[in-house]
């Protein structure tokens, strides 16, 4: 199967050079698995350039630097010029074997954050979750709660996902040999929570899309635990269901902070998706008569908090 | 003229209003103490029997007005008149107490137009101490009553944690006037 065609695109380039780059390219594409493609940069994977370091359209694109001295030492990511057909299909073939090996690594991410969201919503049997040195979790999701079991000492969760994220586990039934429970049971949810941290590097959970209309159904109460911004995405959505898409926009807060606590919430159960028709009713219940000039009131205030965290010397 | 606003701090006796109010208060807060005669409900030698007063001057000369409700049941009715006008509400949870979570409950209904607004926020206390209920039970026993309202552990002799809960309780309002004004303009 023919896969997603490499585009590149050359800055810096007398039409000699273009002409050369283009024919070895060329060259090189017809043994590759997938098709290249010269085109504008702003869609481009790879970037071979002189001069300036130009702008990243894409943040996964690759920047090639030209080296015009034939003599200068070549530095990892150049290609002299002109140009060595090895040194170019070294570039193609790194960007191959990187994506690849990306993927691979997402979808075993992607499976295995799914098959944990399975297991906990249809209240499964217990399973072991083990990581490549051997330490390990048993997960209770009947009961949502989990322990600590082999040898491993008692530890912070995050420290359990940091080494390689979500990468090395392996998760399988109790009764296959999995190591006993040590540690008492606790509740399943920091478990959930860090893996959906973790899982940030791949993007949103495969269930959902940045389209998709989330809404606060739980004060996420671990959201101490990471990202920074968590509070704030968290009173965003309590005031109003928002997709991925609108939370970025409305946030201010960098897109990865935003799909950890995505997916994060999601995973706890903090947040559910809602239909379209849902979110737009009424963005919070009906307040009592007696009580309506209270919103008003604070609207007609709004600046007020300001002043309020500059009297206390609050750090926003 | 100069324009009242205020902010309401609630809790069972004990939980730390008169603290946390001190906490921010530029003023040392005007208590309304007396010898605690109720030492079944409560084990202290004194507790607030009408309200805790304490103010902020803003820039412009604006007062920021802070109540602090009377912790004894018997003191209720005052609850909704204190609340009247306010601009939100802390809800601060003795985590010692016998039943904590039907602590959370009597207050959240006495508050619950300031939460189901968006103006309300619960800080537990002693956690350290006592860890049960875990801020998961506060969690699932909220979502039973289906409010959804901050829930954080708040040690309020910490000036630090008295803001971090005004914080999330000023970033929560703000978020929901911007939402009630956005639908206004439309």
């Amino acid at each position: 199967m023919v896969g997603e065609a490499i585009t590149y695109s050359l800055r810096g380039v007398d039409e000699k050079e273009e002409f050369l780059l283009n024919s070895m390219i060329e060259r090189i594409a017809r043994r590759l698995d997938r098709p290249v493609m010269c085109g504008p940069i702003e869609s481009a994977h790879i970037i071979f350039f002189d001069g300036p370091t130009p702008e990243r359209h894409k943040p996964s694109s690759r920047l090639v630097r030209l080296i015009r001295n034939g003599d200068a030492q070549r530095a990892l990511g150049t290609v002299r010029i002109p140009p060595h057909v090895t040194e170019l299909q070294s570039v193609f073939s790194d960007f191959l074997g990187e994506k690849s090996h990306a993927q691979t690594d997402c979808s075993l991410v992607k499976r295995l954050a799914g098959s944990i969201y399975d297991l906990c919503k249809l209240r499964g049997d217990p399973h072991a979750l083990v990581d490549g040195a051997g330490r390990g979790l048993i997960l209770y999701p009947g009961e949502r709660q989990f322990s600590w079991s082999g040898q491993e000492e008692d530890m912070p969760i995050a420290d359990f996902f940091r080494p390689r994220g979500l990468l090395d586990f392996n998760l399988r039934p109790l009764a296959d040999g999995a190591p006993s429970e040590i540690g008492a049971r606790r509740g399943i949810e920091p478990v959930l929570w860090h893996m959906g941290l973790a899982h940030a590097q791949c993007g949103l959970l495969s269930w959902v899309s940045a389209d998709n209309i989330l809404k606060l159904r739980v004060w996420p109460y671990l959201a101490t635990q990471g990202p920074r911004a968590s509070t704030r995405l968290a009173t965003l959505l309590r005031a109003q269901p928002r997709s991925v898409t609108a939370l970025v926009a409305t946030a201010d807060v960098p897109e990865q902070d935003v799909i950890a606590f995505v997916n994060a919430a999601l995973l706890c159960g903090f947040l559910a998706g809602e239909t379209r028709s849902d979110a737009r009713v009424a963005p919070s219940p009906p307040i009592a008569q007696e009580d309506m000039a209270m919103p008003v009131r604070a609207a007609a205030f709004s600046g007020v908090f300001g002043a309020i965290r500059n009297a206390l010397r609050m750090r926003t | 003229m100069t324009q009242e606003l205020k902010l309401v701090f609630a809790g069972s006796m004990g939980a730390g209003k008169t603290t946390a109010i001190r906490a921010i208060s530029e003023i040392e807060p005007i208590t309304t103490e007396v010898q605690n005669t109720d030492f079944v409900e409560f084990d202290k030698e004194e507790t607030t029997v009408a309200m805790d007063y304490g103010e902020l001057t803003l820039q412009g000369g604006e007062k920021l007005r802070l109540y602090g409700t009377p912790g004894q049941m018997r003191f209720q009715f005052m609850w909704p008149i204190l609340a009247s006008g306010a601009l939100g509400a802390v809800l601060l949870i003795d985590n010692s107490r016998p039943d904590p979570l039907a602590d959370l409950e009597l207050y959240l209904e006495a508050f619950r137009s300031l939460a189901d607004a968006g103006a309300a926020v619960v800080g537990v206390g002693r956690m350290d101490r006592c860890p049960q209920p875990s801020l998961e039970d506060y969690a699932e026993r909220l979502a039973q009553l289906d409010i959804v309202v901050p829930v954080m552990p708040a040690d309020v002799r910490r000036r630090d944690d008295v803001l971090d809960i005004l914080e999330v309780l000023f970033q929560q309002i703000e978020a929901t006037n911007d939402v009630s004004q956005n639908a206004v303009s439309e």
